[in-house]
């Protein structure tokens, strides 16, 4: 028994998808209904929340699996991240309102900014000080860190686009598929911070113990499922 | 209201016992194959080990200042006041050193969840002795997890120096390489080995060695995508040994298999238990280390860390102690009954209240099931009724 753990929400159409192009029982999985575990055929599925899918690898409870490149940066779980499957593309952006000055728009230098917002956050000895609302904390934290910017940041489980609307945070970094979420929350994207797709990952001791199982699901993905086989 | 940091662990009941066999039986494995056990400082001088740390673990040590006014860390590792201790008094030669140990060790933790600190058990063994010395590490080590009773271990085997030999020619693109391949993330590593201006030769190595996994074939595999048995020789040697000793079904060969160039240098191996989806331990020879300290010899160890599932698979193959009761006879006559059952090997734990039904009763409720009074030879069985004669109960008959 192979244990494929799928993320829910939105990428599990694309996580279908996949596992039907890589020619794996998917029969099942479209109308699943509110089951969170199908077996069939040699291969048990489960459905978990997107940001839970590396634990559940990294525990031993499933072998392989599907989870966004964002949720593996966020979460940075030991496993091994088997092929870029080309779905599921988006990107990391940083995103404030149009106004809103924060530490790259002060010009092509990347000086520190002009002018930062109220709430006597401008400056601290010259050092810029921002608040920076995110369902991911790490990347959000790795991204400002790098670019000596020192941000507050919020983590949020949801909706971060309204955090700078009502005035929790200068600026918001979150995954961004067409952008029209920002627009209609009055935000602008100001930076790329890395693209994002659906990886196929796996667990170290499976990629071991279960090598060509695993290279065959692989080989399947990347050819068949609009993978790329970099 | 007893709270522990978070990342930490106190062991006690059933998981303090499990560990304790752990040790035990890792310490006398090794021990009696010449092993000396050692106890480093908790303590490590930042002085002494900065230079030595690969980059990837400095970020993790824990620093503290000591009263002295000293810069050092909690101990994040044991190989390596293993080595430095060892090292200062090597010349090269002579009769190699032999060291075991069980402690723990703290790093900062690499995701929300991961432990502080773990409990390590390992060995090491310094000085040149030929390549049995790596045989002889992974024999100890799967003897020494078989007597815990992990039999159902896979231990993925490579060695670095084929890694090194794809890399010869790639130039300054190798570090990059290997950092990202250790990083997991097959992705990424192809994608560089795609864009780095690399010969072609190597190309086609370096795509294809992390899927080289499983039996001896792949080492035919392997030969013949670098047109040349060499690298592979070592490698073949110690697996056909471990094939004939009786291991071949716990050995998957990994190919791909990535350490620090500049610290490992010949076979080097990951253990995997089936409860967790990363390795529990590894070893390997790590020569180069060892030059770091200015000798010139062979270096090899291994190192487990007992996570929880670990230790929760040896508490389950535990023996659950015996109750018993010594308060029906003179203290004295009780004592030197629970000798007898020491040096019988059975484990109990003596109960002195006056009343034997509130002997048994405790022992019920505190989640125990068999009891003995030491005036007599029988064992009660408190959780299905019945007794059992205390010879056939110690010899594992515990049907009542």
């Amino acid at each position: 028994m192979l244990t494929f753990v799928l993320p829910t929400g939105r990428v599990l159409q694309d996580a279908i998808a996949l596992i039907e192009a890589a020619g794996l029982p998917a029969g099942g999985l479209s109308s699943i209904g509110r089951r969170l575990v199908l077996e069939d055929k040699g291969f048990r599925f489960i459905l978990a929340k997107p940001m839970d899918v590396p634990m559940y690898i990294v525990s031993g409870v499933a072998d392989l699996g599907l989870a966004g490149s964002d949720v593996l940066m966020e979460t940075g779980a030991p496993l091994v991240d088997l092929a870029d499957t080309g779905r599921g593309v988006c990107r990391m952006v940083l995103a404030a309102p149009h106004d809103q000055c924060i530490g790259e728009c002060s010009g092509a230098s990347g000086d520190a900014p002009e002018r930062l917002p109220r709430n006597g956050r401008e400056r601290i000895g010259g050092v810029p000080w921002i608040r920076v609302a995110t369902k991911y904390p790490g990347i959000a934290d790795r991204y400002f860190s790098s670019r000596g910017i020192q941000a507050e940041i919020i983590h949020l489980n949801g909706s971060v686009e309204l955090a700078p609307r009502l005035g929790m945070s200068e600026c918001i970094v979150d995954i961004v598929q067409t952008g029209s979420t920002l627009a209609a929350n009055g935000l602008v994207e100001r930076a790329t911070i890395c693209p994002v797709s659906l990886r196929l990952v796996a667990s170290k001791r499976s990629v071991v113990q279960r090598q060509r199982e695993i290279r065959s699901i692989r080989e399947a993905m990347t050819a068949q499922g609009k993978g790329v086989d970099r | 209201m007893n709270r522990i940091p978070k990342g930490c662990v106190s062991y006690g009941a059933e998981l303090g016992g499990a560990l304790e066999l752990c040790r035990a039986s890792f310490m006398e494995r090794f021990g009696a194959y010449g092993y000396v056990p050692f106890f480093p400082s908790g303590l490590q001088l930042l002085e002494s080990s900065w230079e030595m740390l690969p980059p990837s673990f400095r970020k993790r040590l824990l620093l503290v200042t000591s009263p002295f006014g000293e810069p050092c860390c909690l101990r994040p590792d044991i190989t390596l006041a293993v080595v430095s201790s060892l090292a200062s008094g090597m010349k090269g030669a002579g009769r190699p050193r032999r060291i075991c140990y069980a402690d723990r060790v703290y790093k900062k933790p690499e995701g929300q969840d991961a432990p502080v600190e773990t409990y390590q058990l390992g060995a090491e063994r310094l000085g040149w002795d030929g390549e049995g010395a790596d045989m002889e590490m992974i024999v100890l080590l799967i003897g020494a997890l078989e007597s815990m009773g992990l039999v159902d271990i896979t231990i993925a085997l490579g060695d670095v120096s084929i890694m090194r030999t794809a890399m010869n020619r790639t130039g300054s693109a190798s570090a990059g390489l290997v950092d990202v391949l250790q990083s997991g993330s097959l992705t990424d590593f192809l994608t560089l080995v795609d864009c780095a201006d690399i010969p072609d030769y190597s190309r086609r190595i370096l795509r294809e060695l992390p899927f080289l996994k499983g039996n001896g074939d792949v080492l035919d595999e392997g030969a013949k995508i670098f047109d040349d048995p060499e690298p592979f020789r070592n490698l073949r040697s110690l697996y056909d040994g471990l094939v004939s000793l009786g291991y071949g079904d716990r050995i998957v060969l990994d190919l791909g298999l990535a350490r620090e160039l500049g610290y490992y240098s010949g076979p080097v191996f990951d253990v995997y238990a089936p409860d967790s989806g990363v390795p529990i331990g590894g070893g390997g020879r790590y020569d180069a280390l060892l030059q770091r300290f200015g000798v010139r010899s062979q270096a090899v160890g291994c190192a487990i860390n007992l996570e929880r599932s670990v230790i929760d698979a040896v508490s389950r193959e535990k023996d659950e102690p015996l109750v018993a009761w010594g308060g029906g006879v003179p203290r004295e006559r009780a004592f030197l009954a629970a000798e007898r059952l020491r040096r019988s090997g059975i484990r109990f734990e003596m109960s002195w209240c006056d009343d034997s039904a509130a002997s048994m009763r405790d022992a019920r409720e505190g989640g125990q099931r068999w009891w003995t009074d030491l005036s007599g030879d029988e064992v009660i069985d408190l959780e299905r009724g019945g007794s059992v004669g205390l010879a056939s109960w110690s010899k594992g008959r515990r049907t009542c």
